[in-house]
C-alpha cells in the first residue's frame, strides 16, 4: 500500500500539460495501480484511462514498453547527431522533437509502438496478463513439412490489437479535428505507430524443439516467437533511412511526395514523414536540439560517428584516458568535442 | 649632460615604440612572403637585385634572398604549391582557402589565431621545405645534394643507394626562411610561438612520413640485388596528414613558466600537443557571411552537394539559407571503341546534372 501512496504522489508530481504516454517509459509504474490513481498518471487520454481502470495489470506492461523503446532508440542512435535525445524532466520525453514530422519523430512513434506490443506480447506468453495467454489457436495442428504446431506461440494478434487501441488513442482521439497540417500529422503518427507494430509482426519466427528419442527429430514441434527487440530497432533504423517523404495535403490516404512515384503505393511497414530534418550540429533549446558539441566521435571512422560528420566540421579535441587497470601499459585516447564555443 | 641623457632616453623610447608598432604590422601581416607564390610578373628570381623588389619579405628574408639567389626559385614554387595545395584540401570547406589579393594573399583571415591560420603556417612551411629538398636532390642547387648520411648495408638486407632526398637540409633552409619573420616578437599573446610551432609542425610531418622507395638489379629485375633510398612523401600527403592534423588541432593558450613563455593546452584534459600536432588560440568564426573584420568572405554562390551532410553539404555549406538548383547538360565522350589499329572512336553523350549553389 505504501509502494502505491508513493507511485500515485510521484505519478501526479510529473503532471504536465504536454504529457504524453510515452512518459510511463521513464517513469516506474512497476507496480499495478489501483483504477482510482489512473487518473492522476500524466500524459493519458479518456480511453488509455479506461484501459488503466478496465485492465490496469497491462499498464506496467505499457510502461516496460516505452521503456524499451526509448532504450533501443537511444542504442540505434548513439553514433548519429542526433542522439534520441531524451529529458527525464520534461514528461513530453523527447521534446518539440516530437512534434515536428521529420524522420526522427517519425522512428521515435514507430520504435515506441513496437515497444509495446513486443513487452505485451511478452507478457501474454508470460502469462502476466489476465486477459490473454499463448496463441494456440494452431496447436496439434499437423504441418505438411511433417512436424507439429505446439508449445507456446506468441500472441502477437493480442500485442497488436492492444497495441493499437492503447498507443493510437491520442491521435485518433482529435482525428477529425484541427485544419489539413494536422490531419495530415495524426495520419502521419498513426501511420508510424501501425509501422511498428507490423514490423514485429512481419518478422516474426518459427521455433522447433526436437523430442525424439535422445533429442532426435522423429517428434518435432514449433511455435512462432518475436523478433528481438534489438532487431525490431534494427529494422526500424533500416526504415528509418529510406523513410517516405509524405505530401502535406492528403485525404484518406497518405500520398508521396514525390510526383513521380506517385502511384507507388506506401507499404504499411515503412515509415513516413513530412518535415525536412535538422542538422542537429549546434545546440537549439527552441527546437530541443542539443548539437553535438562534447560528444565522443571516432577518428578512424568513415560513418556517422566519424569525426568529420559527427563535429559538422568544426573539428575536435583529444583527450587523454588512461586505462586504470594499466596504467603503465596503455593509453587510450577518446575524440571528443569539448571547448569548441564559436565553431560551426 | 643631464639633458642630453634624457633626450636620448626619450629617443629610445620612440625608437622601441616605432619598433613595437612595426612587430605588430608585421603580426597583422600574417605570412607576406607567401605573396611569392602568387606572383605573375616576376617570372625568375636571378638577380640579387630583385630581392628588395620581392613583396612580402622582412629584412632577414630579404638578406636570405641576396645571399641565395638560387634557392628563390624554389621558394617561390614552394609557396604557390603550399597555396594550391590549401585550396585543394579545403575545397570543401566553408572557408576554402581562396586568395583574395596578391599581397596579403589570404586577406584578414590570417590575422586571427585561428585552425586556418595554423594550416596555413604548416603547410607553407612544409612547401619550402619540400621543393628546396627537391631541387637539392635534383642537383639545381650548390650548396647542397643528395643525403650523403643514408648509406651502407640495411639490416633488412639491402644497400642503401641513389639519392636520399635531403630532407635535413630542406628543413633547416625552411626553418630560417619562414621562421625569420616570427624571431623575438614578445607581448602578442603567443601568436609568434604558435605560428613557430605550426611552421616546424609541417616541417615534422614530413620528416615523419619519409618512405624507402627500393629498385631490384637482379637478372630480368628480379630482387637479389636490391638497392634503396629515402624519398620524400608526395605533398598531396602532406596535405592530408597536415589536413588530419587541422581537424584534430589543440587549442592553447600562453602561460609563463619562470622566464620562458610556452603554448600548454587550454583545457588540462586534453592530450598535450606533440611537435607535429597543430595548435591554435582563438576558435574560429564560422565563415558563414562575408566579415571584412574577420576576413570572411562567406559561403555565397559556393557550389555545395545536396546529398552530404558532412561540411560540403547544402544544409551546412549554405548556413541554413538555402540553395538554387540549376540544371547544367554536360557534354562527355561515351561508348568508347576502340579500333584495330589504333585509335579509340567515342560518342558524344549529353547528360543533365544538377548543380547546387548556396544563396
Amino acid at each position: 500500500m505504501e509502494k502505491l501512496l508513493k507511485l500515485a504522489i510521484f505519478i501526479s508530481a510529473l503532471y504536465e500539460v504536454h504529457a504524453n504516454w510515452m512518459y510511463l517509459g521513464l517513469s516506474s509504474v512497476g507496480v499495478v495501480p489501483v483504477p482510482d490513481s489512473c487518473g492522476r498518471i500524466p500524459g493519458l487520454v479518456q480511453p488509455q484511462l479506461e484501459v488503466c481502470q478496465n485492465n490496469p495489470e497491462a499498464l506496467p506492461c505499457v510502461s516496460e514498453g516505452a521503456r524499451r523503446g526509448i532504450i533501443e532508440c537511444k542504442n540505434q542512435f548513439k553514433f548519429e547527431r542526433w542522439n534520441c535525445t531524451t529529458n527525464s524532466r520534461n514528461s513530453s520525453v523527447f521534446g518539440p522533437v516530437l512534434h515536428q514530422g521529420t524522420r526522427e519523430t517519425a522512428f521515435i512513434y514507430a520504435i515506441t509502438s513496437a515497444g509495446v506490443v513486443h513487452a505485451v506480447t511478452q507478457s501474454c506468453s508470460a502469462g502476466n496478463l489476465t486477459d490473454c495467454a499463448c496463441d494456440v489457436s494452431k496447436a496439434g495442428l499437423p504441418t505438411p513439412e511433417g512436424w507439429t504446431w505446439g508449445g507456446c506461440s506468441d500472441n502477437i494478434k493480442y500485442g497488436m490489437q492492444f497495441g493499437k487501441k492503447f498507443v493510437d488513442a491520442p491521435e485518433r482521439y482529435r482525428r477529425n479535428l484541427g485544419t489539413t497540417r494536422e490531419r495530415v500529422r495524426i495520419m502521419m503518427n498513426l501511420h508510424n505507430n501501425e509501422a511498428g507494430r507490423k514490423i514485429i509482426q512481419a518478422g516474426m519466427k518459427t521455433e522447433c524443439r526436437c523430442h525424439g528419442v535422445s533429442g532426435s527429430c522423429a517428434i518435432k514441434t514449433c511455435w512462432k516467437v518475436m523478433p528481438t527487440f534489438s532487431e525490431v530497432g534494427a529494422l526500424l533504423k533500416d526504415k528509418y533511412e529510406k523513410s517516405v517523404e509524405i505530401a502535406p495535403r492528403a485525404k484518406r490516404k497518405l500520398r508521396r511526395r514525390e510526383r513521380q512515384r506517385r502511384r507507388v503505393p506506401i507499404k504499411d511497414t515503412e515509415i513516413v514523414h513530412i518535415a525536412a530534418s535538422p542538422n542537429y550540429c549546434r545546440a537549439n533549446s527552441k527546437n530541443g536540439i542539443l548539437g553535438t558539441k562534447g560528444r565522443e566521435c571516432n577518428k578512424r571512422s568513415r560513418g556517422a560517428d566519424s569525426c568529420n560528420l559527427l563535429c559538422c566540421g568544426r573539428g575536435y579535441n583529444t583527450e587523454t584516458i588512461f586505462n586504470k587497470s594499466h596504467v603503465c601499459s596503455l593509453e587510450l585516447f577518446g575524440h571528443g568535442l569539448v571547448n569548441l564555443k564559436h565553431t560551426t | 649632460m643631464y639633458y642630453y641623457r634624457t633626450m636620448q632616453k626619450k629617443h629610445l623610447y620612440t625608437l622601441l615604440m616605432f619598433m613595437l608598432l612595426l612587430e605588430e604590422c608585421y603580426a597583422a601581416a600574417g605570412i607576406k612572403w607567401l605573396a611569392l607564390g602568387l606572383s605573375q610578373t616576376i617570372p625568375r628570381i636571378q638577380d640579387e637585385t630583385i630581392c628588395d623588389k620581392l613583396t612580402g619579405l622582412v629584412k632577414k628574408q630579404k638578406h636570405i634572398c641576396r645571399q641565395q639567389i638560387e634557392v628563390m626559385d624554389s621558394v617561390k614554387l614552394g609557396a604557390s604549391m603550399a597555396i594550391k595545395e590549401c585550396q585543394f584540401q579545403f575545397r570543401n570547406r566553408r572557408w576554402n582557402c581562396s586568395t583574395v589579393d596578391p599581397v596579403s594573399v589570404f586577406g584578414n583571415i590570417l590575422n586571427q589565431g585561428t585552425r586556418e591560420v595554423a594550416f596555413v603556417h604548416s603547410i607553407s612551411s612544409a612547401g619550402v621545405s619540400h621543393t628546396v629538398t627537391r631541387a637539392c636532390s635534383s642537383a639545381k642547387l650548390t650548396k647542397c645534394g643528395c643525403d650523403r648520411t643514408v648509406r651502407g648495408r640495411s639490416s633488412k638486407g639491402f644497400d642503401w643507394a641513389g639519392c636520399s632526398d635531403n630532407i635535413a637540409y630542406g628543413n633547416a633552409f625552411s626553418k630560417t626562411f619562414v621562421d625569420a619573420r616570427e624571431r623575438g616578437r614578445k607581448g602578442d599573446g603567443g601568436r609568434s610561438l604558435m605560428n613557430l610551432h605550426n611552421n616546424e609542425a609541417g616541417r615534422q610531418v614530413i620528416d615523419d612520413n619519409m618512405r624507402v622507395e627500393c629498385k631490384c638489379h637482379g637478372v630480368s629485375g628480379t630482387c637479389e640485388l636490391k638497392t634503396c633510398w629515402r624519398a620524400m612523401p608526395t605533398f598531396r600527403t602532406v596535405g592530408e596528414k597536415l589536413k588530419e592534423k587541422f581537424d584534430g588541432a589543440t587549442e592553447v593558450e600562453q602561460r609563463r613558466i619562470g622566464t620562458r613563455r610556452q603554448l600548454l593546452p587550454k583545457n588540462p584534459q586534453f592530450k598535450p600537443h606533440t611537435g607535429s600536432d597543430l595548435v591554435y588560440l582563438v576558435p574560429s568564426p564560422d565563415y558563414c557571411e562575408m566579415d571584412p573584420h574577420t576576413g570572411s568572405i562567406g559561403t555565397s554562390g559556393r557550389l555545395c552537394s545536396k546529398a552530404s551532410k558532412a561540411i560540403d553539404g547544402c544544409d551546412l555549406m549554405c548556413c541554413g539559407r538555402g540553395f538554387t538548383t540549376r540544371v547544367k547538360t554536360v557534354t562527355e565522350r561515351c561508348m568508347c571503341k576502340f579500333h584495330w589499329c589504333c585509335y579509340v572512336k567515342c560518342k558524344e553523350c549529353q547528360r543533365e546534372v544538377e548543380e547546387h549553389t548556396c544563396l
